[in-house]
């Protein structure tokens, strides 16, 4: 298999991972473990750029974790295998960051005597403390399979536009936009897990984010966020749950910044 | 159909979308797409003497087309293209019903697939187009006011 493909399928089932686990360690361990694995993503990217190598964001059905917590742990540590790149600095970095995320989740398996079971599949559609009526249930659970799939798609879009950018202008507001979305994607994949409703986000076609024209994509991407925003605001309303509410505002506020942000891009 | 309360069967097919992606081999290419969004739904077919072997499907869209491409592409694989035109059909008068985002949503898919099928006829005929590519006449942004 390709090293990049490799690389996004290692970086999706961390991200994965963590939101899965109920295990509060576990789940802090994952997530940071992931933000390494984006890193070495984005320097597998600028090396296959440099080398005018073609990249994509393809990947093989990745295996979802059931069971408990322990089994999460086995099946992570197998998709930390080590693979070379014809650049010694580089390779030698992912394999030092990989031995030591092998290493810190084998002696986790091995110390920890608990197995949490693992939830985030279990489709009850509940959210864990929380009174939802069945249509503002509905209408938060729609909203996070639209969101964490675009989100996602976002993600991978900004990432490619990044690597291929020669405007350091242009890469400061990319990296603020990955950074966004990281965070929304993260407290959906999370929110997700507690209803039971976690899934892999689908494969993103080429066409999503091999951009010809910038500037109208700007534009499009603008208007999407203003009904994300719209979104975000009747969702606030619709689930009349104070904590719930609070959240969706902020992220509204956040999707307001967005707009600024994408207007420094035209 | 989405305006339904949410059943198992639609969460299945949102957390776990059938068919979903490239296929290889494929003999039909073909996209639906609305101009304004620039929402897309492409779908790969497979067919041999007039039997659907193989389909997938992708799309940029909203969870409302995953759906329907999900629930379409089930429907379609494996029967004869006489059959997954009347299924056609029975969805496009079905979804008459429903409001204009679901309908738009649903036209790409049913776009996507008729397209698919002119892409398959032009190959057999020696075009070399590797995807048809057909607009939705209805967006599913509605007019501002």
């Amino acid at each position: 298999m390709d090293l990049f493909q490799y690389k996004h399928e290692q970086w999706l089932s961390l991200l994965f991972g963590s939101f899965a686990t109920p295990d509060a360690m576990l789940k802090s361990e994952l997530y940071e473990f992931a933000k390494i694995s984006f890193r070495h993503l984005k320097w597998i990217a600028r090396h296959y750029k440099n080398h005018n190598r073609y990249f994509h964001f393809r990947h093989d059905a990745i295996p979802i974790v059931q069971g408990d917590t322990h089994s999460l742990y086995d099946s992570t540590q197998a998709l930390l295998q080590t693979r070379e790149i014809d650049d010694a600095a580089l390779s030698e970095r992912i394999q030092s960051d990989e031995h030591y995320m092998r290493q810190v989740l084998r002696e986790r398996c091995e110390h920890t005597k608990h197995k949490h079971p693992i939830t985030a599949f279990e489709r009850h559609m509940h959210y864990p403390d929380k009174i939802l009526e069945r249509p503002q249930r509905d209408a938060l659970i729609r909203f996070l399979f639209e969101e964490s799939y675009k989100e996602y798609e976002l993600i991978l879009t900004y990432f490619y536009m990044q690597t291929y950018t020669d405007s350091i202008a242009h890469y400061e507001v990319f990296t603020d936009l990955i950074d966004e979305s990281y965070y929304h994607l993260q407290a959906f994949g999370n929110m997700m897990s507690l209803m039971g409703i976690l899934s892999l986000p689908r494969e993103v076609h080429e066409l999503s984010y091999k951009v010809g024209d910038m500037h109208t994509f700007i534009l499009k991407g603008i208007d999407e966020e203003h009904v994300a925003k719209e979104e975000c605001r009747a969702l606030a309303d619709a689930v009349k749950d104070p904590e719930l509410s609070a959240f969706f505002d902020c992220i509204n506020a956040q999707e307001a910044y967005h707009i600024e942000l994408m207007k420094r891009l035209l | 159909m989405m305006n339904e309360e949410l059943s198992q069967e639609i969460l299945e097919h949102l957390m776990h979308p059938k068919n979903y992606g490239q296929i290889d081999p494929h003999n039909g290419v073909g996209m639906g797409y609305d101009a304004k969004t620039n929402e897309f739904v492409i779908i790969y077919l497979h067919v041999t003497d007039a039997r659907i072997e193989n389909i997938g499907f992708a799309t940029n869209g909203c969870q409302d087309t995953v759906v329907l491409g999900s629930m379409f592409t089930e429907m379609i694989k494996g029967d004869t293209l006489p059959n997954a035109h009347r299924a056609l059909e029975l969805m496009r008068a079905q979804m008459k019903e429903a409001n204009a985002s679901q309908q738009a949503c649903a036209e790409m898919v049913l776009c996507a697939f008729e397209a698919a099928q002119q892409n398959a006829d032009a190959r057999a005929q020696g075009d070399a187009n590797p995807m048809q590519k057909n607009a939705i006449s209805q967006s599913c942004t509605l007019p501002k006011e």
